[in-house]
């Protein structure tokens, strides 16, 4: 009997990208727009042309979900190697990738047992859940149990944004151009945290100092962290000074520092500081 | 034919007190007279004398505003304060002392104005507390209310400061309850309660050193000396209207003018007129009278007999109760006294003309009606967001920031507590914060905060513009509301705040000499430089908030200054200050060059 086959997409960010090939994870990539011209997205990679391009004109890029068309072709290649698959994607609220790769698995329910999860999380939190899937595929665990236990994180996974300005939130329509403009004017910086997948503006500050303080503070309050990694971009002053205060706090303890690629970019914005915290299961 | 009573009294107080202590007119008992003292009716005279002589005054009182910058003068506060008590007694027609003070109380409470109206207004809560049952006034009833008063007054503050109104009002109702000891009559006790007062006012400045080093007494207590002695003097008989200044205005020079008549914004009519006359006829039947006065207006004093009889109304049109008694009889000694002319203090330009005016009482758990083409506030997501701003800019500011409604007013016309109180009961939201951003206004919000039913309301006492800014960016929607107020109540520190204004008034404060029309600038409420113009000032404050060590300045600019002026000194600060983001804002705030938030 074949293994579980774990599929994700180009969102997530494993903690060692080796992964992809010992395990035989299969990536989807989403689709990256850039003025007229389209590309899938990349796992891993920064993506420096899109990220410059954004901040010049976020009007001008854009992350898309693949179509129903190249999800389905996926499925017929692994026909022939798995009938087991789990899918596991970034939230719903920042790409509809779940909801196609949903419609896509109907056409095969037949033949194969798929069984789609939508994460609520994204980047490395999307990329630890995938890593636990692919080492409990490997040790050749049954499909109910792989999928148990990506439920089992999705619980305790947290995440915590700076971003440069209020225009990303404005992109997703959570906020008035009028608001933006005023508060792109008084350089308020959002801090977004992720709740059920959705990311929820929560306090505004207007320098970073300030946004680094209440990155700490929430960091701070985990009374027990499993996992943590700082996201940035362009503020890797305020990573480094987050990175030492948080030496107080946890002595000895080492927290990456990553990168992000388009499809995050387009909610955080090309220049922001974030942590992703999963803190354990109970 | 003889007048009895008109021989000295002049004011309404007077002739009540002399109806019922001296002569009555047709030798019977007046009502009052058996157990003596002022009833309702008298002791609203009473304070209307006390709110015209202050009145008279309040430009002095004005003029004591310690630091010589625009903003919600005590005088004007206290006036504001005093004329909603009056208005509330004359809507309920109270007829013993009792019902009168709690009218006044209610009416002070509603419509305080600054913390010295605040304070003010507790001092008339405790004097109702005191009289509550009471069907008239007497010198020990005086004295015990007053001393009630101070108490109310001293638990309202957070930390008392001594050498302020609460100094004057402690020490005048310690000399009433003295002189009330040895003499009962309320002339007397009164009387020295205002010595008392006076001798309070003049030594604040050895209390309170801020006082000292502005070679001034404190303007609250003064406001209150002023409505105490004008009250003595009603119980004398002397006229309400100021014979000269009593004592020299402590600096006149800074106290706006009046705008003289038919050159000014005509008030609008709100109180209406004070009509006073005599009526002499043959037969007159006194019963009929007064029913027939009472049905017109508020205030009704109708006392006399069949030859001769006193009538006093506050109406909307005098023609009403003069046209009624011509009708009757000979009418004589007619005074007709126009109350909005009277009361309306010389405002400057950017002060709102329009007095507080009263809606109708808010049934709890009710909420307010909504005037017509307001648009109804739709669902709120967390705690509903009252702020106060001056300025139309600011106003825009805080609403892109999340707050639901703005309170015009704060830098120099403070918003009464009904005016908050108003606020919070539109909002359709259960919990309610409200960031006063002027520390002249928290008091009322606190007032305010304590009247809401059925909501939970918070005041985070922000005392600028940007402390307000700051601490309103610091709202999570998703978190409770201790939570909230307690990172929002943080988050006050984390800003400096600047002000360039002109001064008002000559000064000398902490080693600066300033003289009216200066150019001053303020760092976090403390006068800190002046300059020859509004640029030269900024940049000082800038050195002073050590701006090269910050990251972001924000200049909020105010009607003194054109787009393009703000425009060429932001210029000018970039170069200065390369490493700081530098922005400007139209704040749109009268009497403000610029208000400077840095963090």
């Amino acid at each position: 009997m074949a293994q579980v086959k774990i599929v994700t997409d180009s969102s997530a960010f494993l903690p060692d990208p080796g992964q992809i090939a010992r395990y035989g994870i299969e990536v989807l990539p989403l689709t990256v727009r850039v003025g007229e011209q389209k590309y899938g997205e990349r796992i891993h990679v920064s993506d420096e042309p899109f990220l410059r391009k954004m901040a010049q004109d976020a009007k001008q890029v854009s992350v898309e979900a693949p179509s129903i068309g190249q999800v389905r072709r996926m499925f017929e290649r692994l026909d022939l190697t798995a009938d087991k698959i789990v899918c596991i994607h970034t939230s719903a609220a920042f790409n509809d990738v779940a909801v196609v790769v949903e419609q896509a698995a109907k056409s095969y329910a037949g033949r194969q047992r798929i069984v789609v999860l939508d994460t609520a999380t994204t980047s490395i939190g999307l990329g630890l859940i995938v890593e636990a899937a692919a080492k409990a595929a490997a040790e050749d665990m049954a499909l109910a149990d792989v999928v148990r236990i990506v439920r089992g994180m999705i619980p305790h996974m947290y995440a915590l944004f700076l971003s440069d300005s209020l225009e990303f939130l404005e992109a997703w329509g959570r906020l008035g151009s009028a608001q933006t403009f005023l508060g792109t004017m008084l350089g308020v910086k959002p801090l977004a945290t992720m709740e059920d997948g959705d990311l929820l503006p929560v306090e505004k500050v207007r320098n970073y100092q300030r946004g680094v303080d209440k990155l700490h503070d929430f960091i701070i309050e985990f009374s027990r962290i499993e996992q943590m990694y700082l996201i940035q971009h362009e503020l890797e002053t305020e990573a480094a000074q987050l990175l030492e205060r948080l030496e107080l706090a946890f002595p000895g303890r080492e927290f990456p520092v990553i990168g992000y690629g388009p499809s995050l970019a387009v909610h955080i914005g090309p220049k922001a500081l974030g942590v992703i915290v999963y803190e354990g299961g109970r | 034919m003889e007048e009895p009573s008109l021989a000295t009294p002049d004011s309404p107080v007077a002739r009540a007190v002399s109806a019922i202590t001296s002569q009555p007119l047709d030798g019977a008992p007046l009502p009052g007279a058996a157990s003596g003292g002022l009833d309702g009716v008298a002791y609203c005279d009473l304070l209307h004398a006390g709110l015209s002589w202050l009145d008279a005054h309040h430009d002095i009182v004005n003029a004591l505003n310690v630091f010589p910058v625009p903003d919600g003068d005590t005088g004007t506060n206290m006036l504001l304060t005093m004329k909603s008590a009056l208005q509330e007694i004359s809507a309920t027609h109270a007829a013993t002392v009792g019902q009168a003070a709690k009218a006044a109380a209610h009416g002070a409470l509603m419509g305080a104005r600054g913390n010295s109206g605040v304070i003010l207004s507790q001092i008339l809560r405790g004097i109702a507390r005191s009289l509550d049952d009471q069907l008239t006034l007497t010198g020990p009833r005086f004295a015990a209310a007053l001393a009630e008063g101070s108490r109310i007054a001293y638990k309202g503050v957070n930390r008392p400061v001594e050498g302020t109104i609460l100094t004057v009002v402690r020490e005048a109702a310690a000399a009433a309850e003295e002189a009330a000891q040895q003499d009962p009559d309320l002339s007397f006790v009164v009387g020295q309660t205002v010595r008392a007062a006076d001798v309070a006012v003049i030594n604040t400045p050895k209390l309170l050193p801020v006082l000292a080093q502005a070679g001034k007494v404190d303007s609250g207590g003064k406001g209150l000396f002023f409505i105490l002695e004008g009250m003595y003097r009603a119980l004398r008989g002397e006229t309400a209207a100021p014979v000269a200044a009593v004592s020299p205005p402590a600096a006149a020079a800074g106290a706006p003018a009046r705008p003289a008549k038919g050159q000014r914004e005509i008030p609008i009519l709100v109180y209406g007129f004070d009509v006073q006359f005599l009526l002499e006829g043959r037969g007159l039947d006194v019963e009929a009278v007064r029913a027939d006065i009472t049905a017109m207006g508020d205030c009704p004093l109708v006392e006399g007999d069949a030859n001769l009889i006193k009538v006093h109304i506050h109406v909307s049109n005098p023609g009403v109760p003069l046209g009624y008694a011509i009708g009757l009889g000979f009418v004589t000694d007619v005074i007709v006294e126009n109350m909005d002319d009277m009361h309306i203090p010389a405002m400057r330009p950017g002060y709102d003309p329009v007095p507080p005016r009263f809606e109708p009482p808010i049934e709890p758990g009710k909420s307010a009606p909504v005037a017509e083409g307001e648009p109804t506030l739709a669902a709120i997501e967390g705690p509903g967001i009252i702020v106060v701003a001056p300025g139309k800019g600011l106003a825009d500011v805080f609403r892109s920031l999340g707050a639901h409604i703005i309170v015009s007013g704060g830098q120099t016309m403070n918003p009464s507590t009904h005016d908050l109180y108003t606020a919070v009961q539109k909002l359709p939201a259960d919990q309610v914060i409200i960031l006063p951003n002027n520390s002249n206004v928290v008091m009322a919000a606190q007032q305010a905060q304590g009247l809401a039913e059925g909501k939970t309301v918070a005041v985070v006492p922000s005392k600028s513009v940007p402390q307000g800014i700051s601490a309103l960016l610091a709202l999570n929607p998703h978190v409770d509301l201790a939570r909230n107020i307690q990172t929002m109540t943080a988050a006050l520190g984390h800003v400096q705040t600047g002000e360039v204004t002109i001064a008002v008034q000559d000064a000398f404060f902490d080693g600066i000499a300033v003289r009216a029309g200066d150019v001053i600038g303020l760092l976090n409420d403390r006068l800190t430089t002046k300059g020859a113009d509004s640029n030269a000032v900024v940049e000082d404050l800038l050195g002073q908030m050590g701006a090269a060590d910050l990251e972001i300045i924000t200049l909020y600019y105010g009607q003194p200054v054109a787009a393009d002026e703000a425009k060429a000194l932001q210029a000018r600060l970039r170069e200065l200050f390369p490493n700081q983001e530098i922005e400007i804002v139209n704040g749109g705030q009268p009497f403000y060059h610029y208000i400077i938030s840095a963090e």
